[in-house]
């Protein structure tokens, strides 16, 4: 019996059935996957950041588990570090990572193609383009990780992920903690070991080129025009309602690609279109490998494509409205707290975080650059002004745990006197004052955030005194 | 046959899709939907709908929708141009108060100009026929009226309020 599940149940669903033992993300993705997760036995392990969860999921592997991480593009920036070193070790069990990109920039601070990441790192990449696929393609992906001995990426888009189709469940498959004796010349990363994995690297990348071509998910579908294009992704089910009639290849591993499969599909097709979001990835790799095709010539860089993006294209025929760009919820710009009413009054410069809406700041916010950038930014900018007291960094408590304690801590190391606005949105599980002080930063207030002069009198105090201070703004109950 | 949903907060909208993907389960019928919500509570969100033989893309594209179900005049405005010529646009003729960006006010004469623009443009006064039971309920009623979807299954989907779903039905009369 087929159901409708949204992309990310059938991930969950798909993770099930593989017999994933370790899941880790970042807390963001709680609901995502409790839905799923909750009823079967598995208990996902919540990392203060992304990089933090990806080492989780690698951990978990090593130790002879299949394993999953979910992350989003700029996540996935965080946790290039491990992601790389793990192409390096290999894995025991299978390792598994969903990465979402936010193609059209819906809730983050960038637009970025994780596909770079793929071919950067030497790791596959799969990317499906319904919920069945989600599913399927995470098994898959388990069976190439653990036959490869090499973590495999699933390359998600926010649509994607917003979107459901039907899904026909199978049984879970029982795995077994794989038993593997950890060597140190696999499994630890010192230059001596390193330079020898390197080259397994590129032996199993030349392994995994040929092996693509032969795979169903890469495949191609014959049509009655004489129009061929190469898709992947949700960009497939815009092109086939679209275009009913073109030939299409239907990429399934955007790294590596099967360029020796899309090049027979060329020769039997007409005029060849590479459709993808984003970068021109596959489209750079067909005409590097001398396989003459149009792409980014017809569309743009950014932003989603949609069937009707693709008919205005191909068939002419107009979009009714200008695209919108993407907004802040009213209520959310709406909604000034009173650390933030005392900051604007007091007419510093705020260097925020990504939690600025959260917090009630979003209107108040001069810089916001990636989760846990207010400290550092705050440090540079004050040095720039000459150690002018002129500015302040502001974040939640989501954001001090993510990576504002490390920055927090480089700060006391410097002796810099930057004055950081903690607004403490937690359930008080973690005393932030208290890690404040461990750092060695002696001034710490804690106010309550519903007390604007007090606010205003500590902040005031913090920018005057030249020393490193916090000023925690802790919610009242 | 191709969805859009438009309401305020997405309360109405999930039972309503919820109720439609059921029915397209029990037609046996390939579906997909899409609900992007740029909205939150509070804000627009907008969903997709599909359902048939074989469906691609999750998102309409524009110009393609057999209906629309808006829960807010507003929201009607917004999507409308996902309408096909000859498509329904079925309104809960109500407007909901929410914040605007930069202070706007709820724009007038919305309703007066889609009568107008649009053949097959209806306003419900859903509250009023709900009678304490959901909005949603007889915006599915009404919008099975017009597109005239298998009655007895659509009832067996809307469950407890099917009171409301005959309500909605009946709105024409």
């Amino acid at each position: 019996m087929k159901e409708l599940m949204m992309t990310y149940e059938a991930i969950g669903r798909g993770a099930y059935e593989a017999g994933v033992r370790v899941f880790s993300a970042d807390p963001a993705y709680k609901s995502f996957v409790e839905k799923k997760f909750a009823g079967d036995g598995i208990k996902p392990i919540w990392a203060a950041n992304e990089k933090t969860a990806l080492e989780i999921a690698i951990g978990g592997a090593v130790g002879g588990a299949r394993a999953m991480v979910c992350l989003k593009h700029a996540g996935l920036n965080l946790a290039s570090d491990p992601l790389f070193a793990s192409a390096y070790t290999g894995i025991n069990g299978g390792l598994v990572i969903i990465v979402t990109d936010d193609v059209g920039v819906h809730a983050s601070q960038t637009e970025q193609d994780s596909r770079f990441y793929a071919r950067s790192a030497h790791i596959p990449m799969l990317e499906p383009s319904d919920s069945e696929e989600a599913r399927d393609f995470v098994k898959l992906a388990f069976d190439i990780s653990e036959r490869y001995d090499v973590p495999v990426i699933i390359r998600f888009t926010s649509r994607l992920m917003a979107s459901g189709s039907m899904v026909e469940c199978e049984e879970r498959e029982e795995t077994k903690v794989r038993a593997e004796e950890i060597t140190a010349s696999k499994y630890a990363m010192l230059p001596s070991n390193a330079a020898v994995r390197r080259r397994i690297v590129d032996e199993r990348d030349s392994e995994l080129a040929e092996y693509v071509n032969g795979l169903k998910i890469n495949r191609a579908e014959y049509g009655k025009s004489r129009i061929g294009v190469v898709c992947s992704g949700i960009v497939y089910e815009y092109v086939k309602e679209a275009l009913p009639d073109a030939d299409v290849f239907k990429v399934g591993t955007v790294h590596p690609l099967p360029i020796r499969a899309i090049r027979e599909f060329s020769k039997k097709t007409g005029q060849l279109f590479v459709v993808e979001e984003l970068e021109p990835i596959i489209e750079m790799q067909l005409k590097a490998a001398g396989i003459k095709c149009n792409g980014k010539d017809f569309f743009p860089l950014h932003g989603e494509l949609s069937a009707s993006k693709l008919l205005e294209k191909f068939k002419h025929i107009p979009l009714p409205t200008p695209e919108r760009l993407p907004v802040r919820l009213p209520r959310d710009i709406g909604r000034k707290s009173v650390v933030a009413t005392v900051l604007e009054k007091m007419g510093v410069t705020v260097n925020g975080d990504t939690d600025a809406f959260a917090i009630g700041a979003g209107s108040v916010v001069s810089t916001l650059l990636c989760t846990g950038a207010s400290v550092g930014m705050a440090q540079g900018f004050r040095r720039a002004a000459g150690n002018k007291p002129n500015n302040v960094a502001l974040m939640g408590a989501a954001t001090f745990l993510h990576s504002g304690i490390s920055a927090l801590a480089g700060s006391v190391l410097n002796d810099d006197g930057i004055t950081v606005v903690i607004s403490d949105d937690s359930d008080g599980s973690v005393d932030i004052p208290e890690i404040c002080k461990a750092l060695g930063i002696k001034e710490v207030a804690v106010v309550s955030d519903t007390d604007a002069a007090e606010l205003e009198r500590a902040i005031g105090s913090g920018l005057a005194s030249g020393n490193t201070s916090v000023i925690i703004a802790r919610r009242e109950k | 046959m191709n969805v859009l949903i438009a309401d305020v907060g997405g309360d109405n909208a999930t039972y309503v899709a919820r109720a439609l993907t059921e029915y397209a389960a029990a037609k046996q019928l390939d579906c997909k939907i899409n609900k992007l919500r740029i909205g939150g509570d509070g804000g627009s969100v907008i969903t997709h709908l599909r359902f048939g033989d074989k469906v691609y893309s999750p998102t309409v594209p524009y110009g393609s929708a057999d209906a629309i179900i808006s829960f807010d005049i507003l929201e009607a405005a917004r999507v409308k141009s996902f309408l096909s010529p000859k498509g329904i646009l079925l309104v809960n003729d109500c407007e909901v108060q929410s914040e605007f960006l930069r202070g706007a006010t709820y724009p007038r004469g919305l309703k007066t100009s889609m009568l107008e623009e649009i053949n097959g443009a209806y306003f419900v006064d859903a509250a009023s026929l709900a009678r304490g039971l959901g909005v949603w309920a007889v915006m599915l009623g009404a919008f099975n009226r017009l597109l005239g979807l298998d009655p007895a299954v659509m009832r067996g989907v809307v469950g407890d309020s099917a009171a409301a779903f005959d309500r909605g039905m009946g709105f024409l009369k």
